[in-house]
C-alpha cells in the first residue's frame, strides 16, 4: 500500500491506521528498534504487541499481495526441492504454486535474501504470496516429516560412523573385552595372588591419580582469571545492534506445568526479543504439552516443533530434527525449568567474541534454585557447583576435552550443523558432542554465567537420571575408545589422559567403590589377615592415603564449592556426600546394565516435583550486584 | 621476562649462598656439632630404608612424617656416614625460600644488588642461620610459614577462593610437619576474623572457619586414624611421654627458658616482645610504611602477633625449650612483607638494610648470652670448638661398620652409633618383627647384641636392657663379649 506520495506506507503506520497497534506501542517499538537494530515486525511480534495473524495480513496489505492460509491452501509440494527443505525454513519462504511462466512463492519475510532466493530457485521468473512463519514451518514439517526425521537420527551415522553410538560395541572392543577377561581368569587361577597384587596395584594407583587429578582442577579452577570471563561492565558495554540472532531449543516432554516458567525466563532475558528464534521442541503424541504451549498465546519469537514419532526417543534426536528449522547465528539448549541468569546470552555472545576462532562451544554453568529441599537436593548442589564452578573452567585452561553438561551449551549454528550436531543414540549427547568437537580440533569453552535448574528431589527419580548419565559416560567412552591411537592423536596427552580419568575414571570409580568399601568393611570388622597378601606394605600405603586424604579432600571440595557460590549454609553437608558417592555406584551399576540391555533406552526424569518451583535465586544476585 | 643475563646472574648469587650454607653446616658437623632430635630423625629413617621390608609405621606416629620422607632420598647417597643428611636438608630448604624469596624480590623491581644484599642480611640473622644448620624440622616449618604468612596477605587483598584453599591446605601441611604447629593454629585460628575478607566472614563466620579447618581436620583424624590402624590407638601421639606433639616437657631442667617462663602465659609474651624488637626492630619500619594501608596494617599486625601468642603458648606448656625457633617464624614474616612491600626507591631501602643489620647484630648479641645447651653447643661449633662428648657412640659406630651381621640394637639409645655407623642395614630395630620375636625368648638367636650400661640414664632406657637387665654385666649363654668401651657391649652369638 502506498500513501499519498507514492511512497510505501510504513508498516507500523498501517498496523496503526487498521487499529492493531496503539500508538504508544508504536512509539516504544520504533525506539526499541534504534536500540536492537531490527526490523520492527520482529519487534512487534517478540513483544506480542500483534497478533501474528494480523500482522501477516497487514503486511501482504502493505505488500499488495494476497495473503494465503497455507493450512487451508496447502502447497504443491511437487515443487519443493529435499535439499532445500532447510533453506525453506531458514528463510521462511516456499515454492507454493507452479503457475504459467512463472513459480508463485509463499514468503513470510520480505528480505533481500528472499528476493535473491526466490530469483534463483526460479530463474527469475516468480511472483510471490504473503503467508506466516508459522504456516512454513508447519507446513514444511506436514510434507518433510520423514526428511527431517532420517537426518535426526540417521545423519551422524551416515556421515561420521564412527563417532556413532548407534552400535554399542565394536567387534573389535569385544575383541579385547574377551581378550582382557580370558588373561584375567587364566591368570587369578594360575597365579591368584599375584594377580590380585596386580589388579589392586592398578586400582590403587588409579584411584590415587584420580584424586591428584581432581585436586589438581579444583586449583585450577579456583583462579579468578579463569573463573571470570566475562565482566558485567563487559556485558553493560555491548551494543544491542551487534547482537546476532539466537536460537534457543526447548525440548520437552509431559512437562505442560513448567512451560510458563522457561517462557518466563525467556521473556525475561536480557536480549533483544526480536533476535530470539525459541523452539519449543515437543513430541507428536504429547498433546498435553502442546496443547499448553498453544494455550499460553506465546509471542511470535516462540515456534511449537512437533517432533514425530520415530525410534530413538531421546532428546538429542528431538533438538536435531529441530535444528533443521533453527535461523540463529548461535544456538543454545535449555531444558523446561532452567532459570538461566538474564545476561547468559549476552555473555555467551561476549566470551565466543573473546575466545578462540575455532570455538565451537560455550557451555554456562548449571545450578540449582531448589538446593534446600532435601538432602538430596542439598548433594546435588554440592556436586554441580564443583563440576561447574571448579572442574569446567579447569578443564578448559588445561586443554582437556569438557563434557558438555545437558542443557546451557551455546553453539555456533554452522559448526553445529557441519559436525551433525547431537548423537541421537547417545543418552549423554551433550557430553559426547564437547569430546567430538575437541576431537575435531574445536575449542570448547565456559562462560561464567547460571543457569538455575531444579534437582531431582525424588531418590527413584534421581537413580533413573543418574543412571542415563553414567550409561551416557559408558557410551561416549566406548565410541572414542574406539581408535585409542587416533584419539590420542587428536587430544594430545594431556586431552586424552583427561579424558581417561574425567569421563572413563567418573565410571569406573563409581564401579569400584562399593568394592573398596565392602573390602574394607570386611577387613575393618573381621581383622581378617585374609588380605594382607594382596596388600603388600606400598599398596597398603596408598590404598590409606586415598581412603584418608583422597576422600577427605573430595568432601573439601565439595565443602569448597558451595563456599565459591555463597551457599555457606551447605557447607556442613559436605560432609555427608561419602553417602553420595555411595548412591552414585547403584546408580552405576544400573547404568552398565542398561548399557547391555537397553542401550539406547532414555530413562525419562521427571521434572516439576519441586515445591521450590517459585524459588528463583536469580534474584538474590541481582540484588546483590545492586 | 627477566634477561637471561641477568637469570644467570641471579643463580650465581644464590649458588654462591647454598654454598655458604652448606659450608657452614660441613664446619659445624666437622666440630662434632650433633642435634640430637635431627640424628634420631635420621636414624628412624635408615632403620625403615634398611630394613628388610619397607614399612613406613616403623618411623612410628609420634612425629610428623614430612621432614622423614624428606629424608629417605638422602639413604641413597653415599658418604653420609656422619648423618649428615638432616644438615643437608634443612641447608637445602632454606635455599630454596631464599631462592623463591628472590624470585618475589625480584617482582618487585629491587635490583640485582639490593637483592643480594637483603637476602645476605637475612641469612645472617640467627634465626634463619639456626633453622638452616640445625638439622631439625625447623626449616621446612618456615618455609611453609612463609606461604601461610603469604597467603593471609593475600586473602585480605583479593579474596579469591584460592587463598582458602592454600591457606587450608598449608596449615594442614604443617601438621605432618611440625608437631608445634598446634601453637600456630591456636595462635592463627582466633585472627580469622580480621584476616578474612569482611564481606564474607560477615556472611558467614563459621564458613570461614570450616573451609580452612577442614584440611587440618582430616590430617588429625587421618593420623589418629593411622595410629589406631598401625598401633592399636588413635590417640597414641597425644598420649605418649615420647610424643613430639607433646612437646619437650621431658627437657625442661635443660632448658633456661622454660625453667624460667614454663606454665606461665603473660611473661614469656612480654619476653618475646622484648625479643622482637631486639631481632627485628625491622617490624617497626614495616609497620609505618603500612599506616597509609589500613588493611595491610591490619593483617601484618595479626600476623606479628601469631608467632608471639604462639610462643607465649607454647611454653605455657612446657613446649618451646627456646624462642629463638618461634621467632624464626618473625623472620620469614619480615621476608613475606618484604615480598609485598615497595622498598626499593627513596630512603626505605636504605632504612630496611640498617634495620636488618641493626636487628643482626642486636640479635646475634643476645643469641650469645642464651645459656640453652643446644644453643650453646651450635655456638661453640660454630666458634670452631670440637665437641668430644659423644666419642664412645661414635668409636661404637665405627665397630659396629666392621661387623655387619644381624644385631638387637635399640635407635632409641643408640642412635649415634647407627647415625656413625651410616646404615642401618641388618639391624633389628624395636619395631621390627624380628626384635619382637627375638625379645619374646629367653635367649635370642642373633649374631650381635648391642646395650648400653643399664646403670647410666641411657642405659636405663634401653628396650634391650628391659628385657635381658643382667645381660650387660653378666652376659648370656651363647653369646661372648667382644666389644666393651665406655659404656657400650657388643655380644657376639657362639655355638653353645
Amino acid at each position: 500500500m502506498k500513501d499519498a506520495a507514492g511512497d510505501i506506507t510504513p508498516l507500523g503506520e498501517l498496523l496503526v491506521a487498521r487499529g492493531l497497534l496503539a500508538h504508544k506501542q508504536l512509539d516504544n517499538a520504533l525506539e526499541l528498534q534504534k536500540k536492537w537494530g531490527t526490523r520492527l515486525g520482529d519487534i512487534l511480534l517478540s513483544k506480542g504487541w500483534v497478533r501474528a495473524q494480523d500482522f501477516y495480513l497487514t503486511l501482504a496489505i502493505q505488500q499488495q499481495k494476497p495473503f494465503i492460509n497455507l493450512f487451508k491452501a496447502f502447497p504443491d509440494t511437487r515443487l519443493w526441492k529435499d535439499e532445500e527443505l532447510t533453506r525453506y525454513t531458514e528463510l521462511l519462504v516456499l515454492p507454493f504454486r507452479k503457475m504459467e511462466g512463472y513459480t508463485l512463492f509463499a514468503i513470510a519475510d520480505s528480505t533481500p535474501a528472499v528476493f535473491e532466493y526466490m530469483n534463483e530457485q526460479s530463474s527469475g521468473s516468480y511472483d510471490y504470496v504473503i503467508t506466516s512463519k508459522f504456516d512454513i514451518i508447519w507446513s514444511a514439517q506436514s510434507k518433510a516429516d520423514h526428511h527431517f526425521s532420517d537426518l535426526a537420527v540417521n545423519e551422524l551415522a551416515r556421515q561420521q560412523p564412527v563417532n556413532s553410538a548407534g552400535q554399542v560395541f565394536t567387534s573389535q572392543q569385544l575383541f579385547w573385552l574377551f581378550a582382557i577377561l580370558s588373561t584375567f581368569i587364566v591368570s587369578v587361577t594360575l597365579w591368584p595372588v599375584m594377580t590380585l597384587i596386580l589388579v589392586n596395584i592398578f586400582i590403587s594407583i588409579f584411584m590415587l591419580l584420580n584424586f591428584g587429578l581432581r585436586m589438581l582442577f579444583a586449583w585450577v579452577g579456583s583462579h579468578t582469571k579463569i573463573d571470570v570471563k566475562v565482566t558485567d561492565e563487559e556485558v553493560t558495554a555491548i551494543d544491542d545492534r551487534d547482537l546476532p540472532l539466537y536460537t534457543v531449543l526447548v525440548p520437552m516432554y509431559k512437562e505442560p506445568e513448567v512451560l510458563p516458567i522457561i517462557t518466563e525466563s525467556l521473556r525475561n532475558m536480557d536480549y533483544p526479543l526480536s533476535k530470539l528464534d525459541i523452539k519449543l521442541i515437543l513430541e507428536e503424541d504429547d498433546e498435553e504439552t502442546i496443547a499448553a504451549a498453544k494455550d499460553l498465546g506465546l509471542e511470535g519469537m516462540f515456534e511449537i516443533i512437533r517432533v514425530p514419532s520415530s525410534l530413538p526417543q531421546t532428546k538429542p534426536k528431538a533438538c536435531n530434527y529441530a535444528l533443521n528449522f533453527a535461523r540463529g547465528e548461535l544456538v543454545t539448549i535449555y531444558d523446561a525449568e532452567d532459570k538461566p541468569e538474564h545476561d547468559q546470552l549476552k555473555k555467551a555472545v561476549i566470551a565466543f567474541r573473546k575466545a578462540p576462532e575455532n570455538t565451537a562451544v560455550i557451555q554456562a554453568r548449571l545450578n540449582y534454585f531448589n538446593a534446600d529441599e532435601n538432602w538430596l537436593t542439598r548433594m546435588f548442589t554440592l556436586e554441580y557447583s564443583l563440576w561447574f564452578d571448579f572442574y569446567l573452567p579447569a578443564l578448559e585452561s588445561l586443554k582437556i576435552p569438557i563434557p558438555l553438561g545437558g542443557t546451557s551449551n551455546h553453539f555456533k549454528f554452522q559448526i553445529l550443523k557441519k559436525v551433525n550436531a547431537w548423537d541421537p543414540y547417545n543418552v549423554t549427547e551433550d557430553a559426547d558432542l564437547g569430546i567430538r568437537l575437541r576431537q575435531l580440533n574445536y575449542h570448547v569453552g565456559v562462560v561464567n554465567s547460571t543457569t538455575y535448574e531444579e534437582a531431582n528431589n525424588q531418590l527413584g527419580n534421581w537413580i533413573r537420571q543418574r543412571s542415563r548419565w553414567i550409561k551416557g559416560y559408558m557410551q561416549t567412552y566406548l565410541v572414542h575408545m574406539r581408535h585409542p591411537v587416533r584419539l590420542y592423536k587428536s587430544l594430545g596427552h594431556v586431552g586424552f589422559w583427561g579424558f581417561q580419568f574425567f569421563i572413563g575414571g567418573a565410571v569406573l570409580s563409581c564401579l569400584l567403590a562399593p568394592v573398596l568399601y565392602l573390602m574394607y568393611f570386611i577387613w575393618l570388622y573381621s581383622q581378617t589377615h585374609l588380605m594382607d597378601v594382596v596388600f603388600p606394605p606400598i599398596i597398603l600405603y596408598i590404598s590409606l592415603f586415598s581412603l584418608l586424604l583422597g576422600n577427605g579432600l573430595l568432601v573439601y571440595l565439595s565443602a569448597l564449592s558451595v563456599f565459591k557460590r555463597h551457599l555457606y549454609h551447605l557447607i556442613p553437608w559436605a560432609l555427608t556426600v561419602p553417602i553420595y558417592w555411595l548412591m552414585m555406584s547403584i546408580a552405576a551399576y544400573k547404568a552398565l546394565w542398561q548399557l547391555i540391555h537397553k542401550p539406547f533406552y532414555w530413562e525419562k526424569t521427571t521434572h516439576g516435583l519441586t515445591q521450590f518451583l517459585d524459588a528463583d535465586p536469580r534474584k538474590k544476585k541481582d540484588q546483590a550486584n545492586v | 621476562m627477566i634477561p637471561a643475563n641477568r637469570q644467570g646472574a641471579d643463580f650465581a648469587w644464590l649458588l654462591l649462598l647454598g654454598v655458604l650454607l652448606a659450608v657452614c653446616s660441613i664446619w659445624l658437623i666437622s666440630n662434632n656439632f650433633s642435634n640430637e632430635v635431627a640424628l634420631r630423625d635420621w636414624v628412624k629413617v635408615l632403620g625403615v630404608m634398611d630394613a628388610d621390608q619397607f614399612r613406613i609405621e616403623h618411623l612410628g606416629l609420634n612425629a610428623p612424617h614430612v621432614p622423614l620422607y624428606l629424608l629417605m632420598p638422602f639413604s641413597w647417597l653415599p658418604s653420609n656416614s656422619q648423618g649428615a643428611a638432616p644438615y643437608l636438608l634443612s641447608s637445602l630448604l632454606v635455599a630454596l625460600l631464599l631462592v623463591i624469596w628472590n624470585y618475589q624480590l625480584r617482582q618487585k623491581q629491587l635490583t640485582l644488588w639490593q637483592r643480594f644484599l637483603l637476602l645476605l642480611l637475612v641469612l645472617l640473622q640467627v634465626p634463619l642461620l639456626w633453622a638452616a644448620t640445625t638439622g631439625e624440622n625447623l626449616a621446612l616449618t618456615l618455609l611453609v610459614f612463609y606461604f601461610v604468612y603469604r597467603t593471609c596477605l593475600r586473602m585480605s587483598f583479593e579474596a579469591d577462593l584460592r587463598s582458602f584453599i592454600m591457606l587450608g591446605i598449608l596449615l594442614a601441611l604443617l601438621f605432618f610437619i611440625d608437631a608445634g604447629a598446634l601453637f600456630i593454629y591456636i595462635a592463627l585460628f582466633p585472627f580469622f576474623a580480621l584476616i578474612a575478607p569482611r564481606r564474607i566472614f560477615l556472611a558467614s563466620p563459621i564458613s570461614v572457619y570450616i573451609v580452612i579447618a577442614i584440611p587440618l581436620a582430616v590430617a588429625v583424624l587421618a593420623w589418629g586414624y593411622l595410629g589406631w590402624i598401625f598401633e592399636g590407638t588413635a590417640n597414641n601421639f597425644i598420649h605418649q611421654p615420647n610424643s613430639t606433639f607433646l612437646g619437650g616437657w621431658q627437657h625442661t631442667p635443660e632448658s633456661p627458658w622454660l625453667i624460667r617462663y614454663g606454665g606461665q602465659w603473660l611473661a614469656p609474651l612480654g619476653a618475646s616482645v622484648v625479643l622482637l624488637i631486639v631481632y627485628f626492630p625491622i617490624f617497626l619500619l614495616l609497620l609505618a610504611l603500612l599506616v597509609k594501608h589500613k588493611n595491610h596494617l591490619k593483617v601484618s599486625l595479626v600476623l606479628l602477633c601469631v608467632p608471639l601468642i604462639a610462643i607465649a603458648f607454647a611454653s605455657s606448656k612446657f613446649y618451646l625449650e627456646r624462642p629463638v625457633e618461634m621467632l624464626a617464624l618473625l623472620m620469614v614474616g619480615v621476608m613475606a612483607e618484604l615480598s609485598v612491600i615497595q622498598i626499593r626507591q627513596g630512603w626505605k631501602f636504605p632504612a630496611v638494610v640498617l634495620l636488618l643489620f641493626v636487628g643482626g647484630i642486636s640479635g646475634w648479641y643476645h643469641f650469645l648470652q642464651t645459656p640453652d645447651p643446644v644453643a650453646r653447643d651450635w655456638q661453640k661449633a660454630l666458634l670452631g670448638h670440637q665437641d668430644n662428648r659423644y666419642e664412645a657412640d661414635l668409636a661404637l659406630g665405627q665397630f659396629l661398620s666392621r661387623h655387619r651381621g644381624e644385631m638387637l640394637i635399640d635407635d632409641l639409645t643408640a642412635y649415634r652409633a647407627i647415625a656413625a655407623r651410616g646404615d642401618a642395614e641388618k639391624m633389628a630395630l624395636p619395631r621390627s618383627d624380628q626384635f619382637k620375636l627375638q625379645t619374646r625368648q629367653q635367649r635370642p638367636d642373633i649374631e650381635y647384641i648391642v646395650v648400653p650400661n643399664p646403670r647410666i640414664k641411657k642405659g636405663g632406657w634401653d628396650r634391650i636392657n628391659k628385657h635381658f637387665p643382667d645381660l650387660y654385666h653378666e652376659g648370656m649363654k651363647g653369646y661372648r663379649r667382644i666389644y666393651d668401651d665406655q659404656g657400650w657391649r657388643v655380644f657376639r652369638h657362639v655355638s653353645d
